[in-house]
């Protein structure tokens, strides 16, 4: 009766062995990079090749083919030139749509290594923020705007990282500048003016970025309100005004889900262009 | 690519291109022509708007304007999306109308939406452009094996071998054309040559199976016409070969996988 059980048992152990050893072999700690596949244009000049593989990383990631997109953006770094600061910049935003943020990092500070561009500082302080490391975030977007200090992008960014910090004041300032430097709010009085002609066109063309600090700015207003509701409930305990009780409820949802700054869908991702 | 068993190896080009200076990110205009015969009638606007579309916040500045469309074109065609990469390719020759590789690439997504006549029109051009383009000959010899003309298909197989002898998927597809013309042995020697150059090319192996199939029907055949009565006696092995073989017959018939080789 005993030899079925041994032979169940070896059985157990053999398979037991083969599924232990299985992550052993996973676990290299310096995994061999796999090249990038660049059957395409082969012998072209680089600009040729460059421009082919940077569509066809674009393509792809319009698509949501990340994995292609990347090899594709790897070909140029890979094969073609490893200076072109363009699609280390592509390559991390990539990265960082498939929460890869380490290799993001990466990516985004060989760029700045490359040049230092606003964008490449920006963009990189956006993953510091997704990433909650809000000093090195602050830092990224303090040296973009040393760049230009016009920038909407990252004043828009510093906003952000600024209202997860608690720094409301600093948030709104960088929001009112951002609103001066567009000169979005003449557009705003124009339209808000009661003697507009109905239907007619705006004073000027505008993108819907130049808007988004009035949505912060909402947000911020709002955070303060709660701060304020919350001073108030903490004073009156069960006594409290039973409205107030509700509207602090209320706007502690909306910025659990809605409102929340901290899932990156404030932030903007700043436009690159090579030099030259 | 690959689209069953008649193939193209992908969009290289081998000769320098007229390369126009634009920006993608700002004035993709003014050296901009109408395209001639364009199937999907894009404009400057429309391309840039593409562009956009595609690249969200990134702006790409390149003097390679073409290329980077085909990029575009090639990123659709992959997952199948015809219609966008007619149009990525119309912007490529919108921004080069003298750029071959943009008419074959057009063409060979035409080709796929079964627009013979306007894929035939862009391979046409894309050879009359560029006479050493190899991948086009062969995209036009496909596009003529599935209307049934070997002869031509030949002809462009051949062009296309002469030009780049290590394209496996030339022959292939001559391979393919000569067996539906039932020279087996001409068949056979381009898939030898084929599996010469790239032993791990999948095609290869799937258009001598066909070949295969087909010598052994015709085998069976000269059996059947050689044993007369005896053929139909059940107690023989060789008439359950032949059984097995008839019965497979409707799948595994030349005419069948040559639909399947040349399907779309």
């Amino acid at each position: 009766m005993k030899r079925p059980f041994i032979v169940i048992v070896l059985i157990v152990a053999s398979l037991t062995l083969l599924t232990t050893a299985a992550p052993t072999l996973a676990q290299d700690p310096t995994p061999t990079p796999i090249p990038p596949i660049c059957l395409n244009y082969v012998g072209q000049p680089d600009d040729i090749r460059t421009s082919y593989y940077m569509g066809e990383g674009l393509g792809y990631y319009a698509s949501g083919e990340f994995s292609r997109a990347i090899n594709s953006f790897t070909c140029v770094i890979f094969e073609i030139d490893s200076n072109y600061a363009p699609a280390y910049m592509a390559r991390a935003l990539v990265l960082t749509q498939r929460s890869d943020y380490e290799r993001a990092l990466e990516d985004y500070t060989i760029a700045i290594g490359l040049g230092g561009s606003l964008a490449a500082y920006n963009n990189r302080g956006i993953v510091y923020t997704l990433q909650r490391e809000y000093e090195e975030a602050l830092a990224d977007f303090d040296q973009a705007l040393s760049r230009d200090p016009q920038s909407v992008v990252a004043l828009n960014n510093r906003a952000v990282v600024y209202a997860l910090q608690g720094e409301f004041e600093l948030s709104i300032a960088d929001l009112e500048q951002a609103i001066e430097t567009t000169g979005i709010d003449a557009v705003l009085a124009d339209l808000q003016d009661p003697e507009r002609e109905q239907g007619a066109p705006p004073i000027r063309d505008y993108d819907l970025i130049e808007a988004q600090p009035y949505a912060l700015l909402g947000i911020i207003y709002s955070a303060f309100a709660l701060d304020n509701y919350q001073a108030y409930l903490r004073l009156t305990g069960s006594n409290g005004d039973f409205r107030i009780q509700s509207a602090a409820g209320a706007l502690e949802s909306r910025f659990t889900f809605d409102l929340r700054l901290d899932d990156g869908t404030w932030l903007l991702v700043a436009d690159f262009a090579p030099e030259g | 690519m690959r689209r069953n068993g008649l193939i193209g190896t992908g969009f290289a080009s081998s000769l320098p291109l007229m390369i126009i200076l634009i920006l993608l990110s700002g004035a993709f205009v003014a050296a901009a022509q109408e395209s001639p015969d364009d199937p999907v009638g894009v404009t400057v606007e429309s391309c840039q708007a593409l562009t956009e579309q595609v690249s969200g916040a990134l702006s790409i500045r390149t003097d390679a304007v073409a290329p980077f469309f085909i990029g575009l074109g090639d990123a659709a065609f992959a997952d199948d999306d015809f219609t966008p990469a007619i149009e990525a390719y119309s912007c490529a020759i919108l921004a080069d109308a003298t750029y071959a590789p943009a008419f074959m690439n057009r063409g060979y997504a035409l080709f796929a939406q079964r627009a013979d006549p306007l894929a035939l029109a862009d391979f046409n051009r894309a050879v009359e452009l560029d006479p050493a383009l190899a991948q086009a000959y062969n995209f036009r010899g496909m596009l003529y094996t599935v209307q049934g003309n070997f002869g031509l298909a030949l002809g462009d197989f051949t062009v296309a071998i002469t030009l780049n002898p290590d394209d496996v998927s030339a022959y292939n597809n001559r391979a393919v054309v000569h067996a539906a013309e039932g020279n087996y042995d001409l068949a056979m020697f381009d898939i030898d040559s084929a599996l010469l150059i790239d032993p791990e090319y999948p095609a290869v192996y799937a258009t001598r199976s066909a070949i295969y199939t087909a010598l052994a029907l015709i085998d069976a055949e000269a059996y059947r016409l050689r044993a007369g009565e005896a053929a139909r006696y059940p107690n023989g092995s060789p008439v359950e070969v032949m059984e097995g073989l008839e019965s497979s017959a409707e799948t595994g018939s030349f005419a069948t996988w040559l639909a399947f080789l040349t399907r779309r």
